[in-house]
């Protein structure tokens, strides 16, 4: 590598700048095969109406957005999803960012509570799922008979449609526990410790050192949590497949779970593809304006 | 004196506070581990019990083990998991670095493309995925289960993240000591981030093991298999009959990602002991 | 020339020899001009051809039992099979595999993926298998006529109706007892169904006893509708042309509904969603006393009751003076198209040996399906079996005792899953939050029809 000279300074920048395409090439490359081409292959797929075994396929043009715009099961897929997104985010991340600061201690055996909320994460979303159906069961379930104990009745929690909202956002939140965390954990133990003792000497109680230093230090961690927790709350589908299945009378029935009805169980591809569309949009929309308006708030060193 | 007194009654409460949020979390997960052990009878007894009556009945697990081939589908997600996992890494921390320290021209577009794939909801890029795999002749391949998933966005924002909270003049001070930016990534930056690199490993890792719908689409044959479709085509025989060699079945599928992630989290804790303090 | 090549020059002059025998010993004075066309080929190298099943458990296990001893009944033909997951799954592996030309020799598909598969044109049907290899002794006079009737359209069978079922009253005889029901007179109309339910309804402990408890499934509509000598669809069922009208607000169905939504609204009644297991487990542990379920889960439930209780076993019921019968369940098995003359025989061959009696009666026993074949029944009826497992003969006796009707051959819709979803979406509604019957149906049937339309559109 080339420097001191001023001409040599501009080669090398140059070059140096051109470098960045050789780092970049195989995420590139990778990525136009497996997922631009795909997505673009889709957004073809979503202006036709096609056979379930694909012999046969009309275009269609607009009709497929047409129909979603006017479905009325599709309009309540959007509010479920909404509350869906929002309850879970709202509520998971103050959450794990609380535990996440009792992990952040070096008490000892802390590596055991660490294990332990890592759990949910090393659990598929099928597991899950089918280790709280048997708990909510109304009959024999363990939550049902705690309850009872305590002296209430609790409800049919996955077959009561206004149960069944709750008793998803409460599991996906268990779920998503563990990876919040780890992230959380990460941004946490970047914050340098002489901040705290250089605040400690200032007279800050914790309340203020949380306020001013943690928050701030950690805000690029909550800002990609954010972002990710409502995509993953978004695509989320694997523990809603398990236990409700989009009931009961589509009382659950988020986006991506229509979508994935629509094509791999009604084979109705062609108006599948105009749905992920629709739920692209609205990701891309979200997240844009995350940036923009959580960016400049975030702070980098 | 007033100090340690403080400071013990402060550990005092947190352990409580993570003790109680810990049951909580930890409930499910027991019951499954508990549930392993009962016998049909005991797992639907009312009122539900919580221990076994004893932790010596094996039956479960035998029965889980002699029904379906757990030893292959393991090996196979193992197989898939580790390469994924490094595949990624490899991929991503370039990726990451050039769109954070590097930057060439266009960066900042190409990064956007990159987040707009975050957002593709992975039911519908699967059709088109599938035939370009029967194409290339990879159906039933592990490599079928590791290529599509190795340009990471996630992992790619995440570590960008991280990298971007390095100062520039690190870079700039190892530049004018003749250092270049692959000597940079490797011996300063990569340490530097060994945090991030490490939540990124056991995320990878973790998703890799238990993705269900795609390895279902691309194995025909049980040679192939996951431990997640063997464990749900487990789950649709049982049908809910035999609960506790359910249990013991999905015990035998979580067990290797736990281990993965105990043995990661010391060494990122390692990490962070010896880790940079900035400023 | 060497061995091989003799064989093969041997069996063409064989194959030329037989194709001519008609001509030559039937002549009768006419000189039959006409040439057949010889499609036929014999198997002389060991052939392996691909069968992809769609279920588990015990089934699962009979299913690969069978093909074990087939395999080992003769040294031609190999069949490799697979377990592809449940039916949806199994069906989408289908489906991409037809779109990549990767198809399978031998396929299960289930009930509600008949008309999808005929409309495919990815299948060889069995008629045309039949006349294609005509040296391959296979013959379904002896079956239910019903059973073969649902897989055919228009006068050509399609595919072999493998697993057949049907639903059946499950109860609860010692449950009978205890409130003063009479265990050998289980309800036969809805209004006897909906009077047994409220006296088996006990809510006076924490634990409450439900009268009834069944899963929400189109399935048990369209066979209530079926009982009733109703079409479900329009087009005969969708069997003479392509179904354009759900019949969902038609008397039948709103009967069947009305009684189903009334039994829940007085608490008889307790849903355990979709999922038959459930419902089983409801059954089996206790909390329900009645159920409608396929008698394809009668081993399974025998075997989750444990003896803990006498179960007893009824027809569907369905209203005074109905003259219908009971439609099909289960799967059948359809041959692929696009493979080597040789291994479309060897699927029939395997297709054949499973149309014996053996085979019928291995299959029923293990799991509660019906054995399809004449020949099967006697020998079962013959050896007692009926007599020590009379559980077994109440679906079968429901079926023997169905006439052949377009009701009663079931429907079949190009888009009949999302149908029954969109049904089961309005009985869901309907139990939640009380709603009138018929206004639901109402909006069901109005997207269900703009569905069939836009399916139909394909095929303009």
């Amino acid at each position: 590598m080339h420097n001191s000279t001023v001409n040599g300074k501009m080669n090398f920048t140059t070059l140096y700048r051109a470098s960045g395409y050789l780092f970049l090439l195989p995420a590139l490359v990778l990525f136009c095969i497996y997922v631009i081409y795909p997505a673009i292959a889709t957004l073809f797929l979503s202006f036709q109406i096609i056979s379930p075994f694909g012999d046969r396929a009309i275009f269609v043009g607009l009709k497929n957005f047409i129909d979603l715009y006017k479905s009325v099961n599709y309009h309540n897929s959007l509010k479920i999803t909404g509350i869906f997104v929002f309850w879970t985010v709202l509520m998971g991340l103050p959450i794990s960012l609380l535990i996440s600061l009792f992990l952040n201690t070096s008490l000892k055996g802390i590596s055991f509570f660490r294990t332990v909320f890592f759990l949910p994460l090393a659990i598929s979303p099928v597991m899950a799922g089918v280790i709280w159906v048997f708990l909510l069961n109304p009959n024999i379930g363990l939550l049902n008979y705690l309850l009872r104990v305590i002296g209430f009745v609790g409800p049919n929690w996955r077959t009561d449609p206004n149960w069944a909202l709750p008793t998803v956002i409460m599991v996906t939140i268990w779920k998503q526990l563990g990876f919040n965390i780890i992230i959380f954990l990460a941004g946490l133990q970047n914050v340098p410790l002489d901040l705290y003792e250089a605040a400690s000497i200032d007279g800050a109680n914790s309340w203020k050192k949380f306020i001013r230093i943690t928050i701030p230090m950690i805000s690029p961690t909550i800002l990609f949590l954010t972002i990710t927790a409502i995509i993953q709350s978004f695509e989320s589908f694997g523990s809603i497949d398990v236990l409700t299945s989009g009931g009961p009378a589509n009382a659950t029935n988020v986006l991506v779970y229509s979508l994935y009805k629509d094509a791999f169980v009604n084979f109705r591809t062609g108006y599948a593809s105009a749905q992920a569309y629709v739920i692209f949009i609205i990701l891309l929309l979200i997240t844009m304006f995350q940036f923009k308006f959580m960016g400049k708030k975030v702070h980098y060193q | 004196m007033r100090y340690s007194h403080i400071k013990k009654i402060r550990n005092f409460c947190n352990y409580i506070a993570l003790f109680a949020l810990s049951s909580t979390v930890l409930l499910p997960t027991l019951f499954m581990l508990f549930g392993s052990f009962k016998e049909q009878s005991e797992v639907t007894a009312y009122p539900p019990r919580l221990l076994p009556g004893s932790f010596t009945y094996l039956g479960n697990f035998s029965a889980a083990w002699k029904r379906a081939p757990f030893g292959l589908y393991l090996t196979n997600s193992l197989i898939v998991g580790i390469f994924t996992l490094l595949g990624v890494l490899l991929i991503c921390i370039c990726a990451a670095y050039a769109f954070s320290h590097i930057k060439p021209w266009g960066a900042k577009y190409i990064f956007m493309l990159f987040m707009s794939g975050m957002m593709i909801p992975p039911q519908v890029t699967v059709v088109p995925r599938y035939m370009l795999m029967q194409k290339m002749g990879l159906i039933d391949t592990h490599a079928a289960m590791i290529i599509p998933f190795l340009a990471y966005p996630m992992g790619i924002f995440l570590l960008y993240q991280f990298f971007r909270t390095v100062p520039k003049d690190l870079e700039e001070a190892a530049r004018l000591d003749g250092c270049g930016p692959f000597r940079f990534l490797v011996s300063i930056l990569i340490p530097l981030a060994r945090p991030s690199i490490g939540a990124l490993s056991i995320l990878t890792f973790v998703n890799s093991w238990n993705r269900y719908m795609w390895p279902l689409i691309v194995t025909n044959t049980t040679k192939m298999r996951t431990a997640p479709i063997g464990i749900k085509m487990f789950l649709d025989e049982t049908e809910g009959s035999h609960l506790g060699v359910m249990m013991a079945g999905a015990v035998i599928v979580i067990a290797p990602a736990i281990l993965v992630f105990i043995i990661g989290q010391k060494q990122f804790v390692k990490a962070l002991a010896s880790g940079a303090v900035k400023g | 020339m060497n061995a091989q090549s003799q064989k093969r020059l041997l069996s063409i002059i064989l194959v030329i020899i037989i194709a001519l025998l008609p001509s030559t010993v039937f002549g009768n004075g006419k000189v039959e001009v006409t040439p057949v066309v010889q499609t036929d080929v014999e198997i002389v190298e060991p052939v392996e051809i691909t069968f992809w099943y769609a279920v588990s458990g015990a089934l699962g296990d009979v299913i690969q039992k069978m093909v074990t001893e087939f395999n080992a009944s003769q040294d031609k033909i190999t069949v490799v099979p697979e377990y592809v997951g449940e039916y949806v799954p199994a069906l989408n592996k289908l489906r991409l595999a037809i779109q990549s030309k990767t198809t399978p020799n031998i396929a299960m598909t289930y009930d509600a993926g008949t008309r999808t598969m005929v409309d495919s044109n990815a299948t060889v049907s069995v008629d045309a298998l039949k006349a294609k290899y005509p040296s391959v002794k296979i013959d379904f006079s002896d079956y239910i006529q019903s059973a073969v009737n649902y897989y055919s359209f228009e006068g050509e069978q399609f595919a072999l109706p493998f697993c057949l079922s049907s639903p059946i009253l499950y109860y609860n005889k010692d449950r009978f007892r205890e409130v003063g029901l009479d265990p050998d007179q289980p309800p036969k109309t809805y209004e006897e169904f909906l009077a047994a339910a409220e006296k088996l309804t006990d809510k006076s402990s924490a634990r409450v006893k439900y009268g009834a408890s069944w899963a929400i499934r189109s399935w048990l509509v369209e066979t209530s509708v079926a009982t009733q000598n109703g079409l479900f669809v329009d087009q005969e069922n969708g069997r003479s042309g392509r179904a354009t009208e759900v019949f969902l607000t038609e008397d039948p169905a709103v009967k069947f509904i009305s009684m189903w939504a009334e039994m829940a609204k007085k608490g008889y009644y307790v849903s355990p969603g979709r999922n038959w297991a459930d419902a089983r487990n409801n059954f089996a542990s206790g909390v329900s006393a009645m159920m409608l379920q396929s008698t394809a889960g009668l081993a399974r439930t025998l075997a989750d009751i444990g003896g803990r209780f006498e179960l007893g076993t009824a027809s569907f019921p369905k209203p005074a003076g109905s003259e219908g019968g009971v439609v099909y369940g289960g799967n059948g098995l359809w041959v692929m198209k696009g493979h080597p003359a040789v291994e479309e025989k060897a699927a029939l061959m395997f297709i054949a040996w499973l149309t014996q009696p053996k085979q019928q009666i291995t299959l029923s026993v293990n799991t509660g399906y019906y054995p399809l074949t004449n020949a099967a029944i006697s020998e079962l009826t013959e050896s007692g079996y009926y007599k020590e497992n009379p559980h077994f003969y109440t679906a079968l006796e429901q079926a023997l005792t169905s006439k052949s009707t377009p009701a009663t051959a079931g429907a079949v819709i190009g888009v009949h899953t999302e149908v029954r979803n969109i049904v089961e979406n309005g009985i869901e509604e309907i139990i939640a939050t009380n709603a009138d019957v018929k206004t639901v149906l109402a909006k069901q049937k109005a997207e269900i029809d703009a569905l069939l339309a836009e399916y139909n559109l394909m095929f303009k």
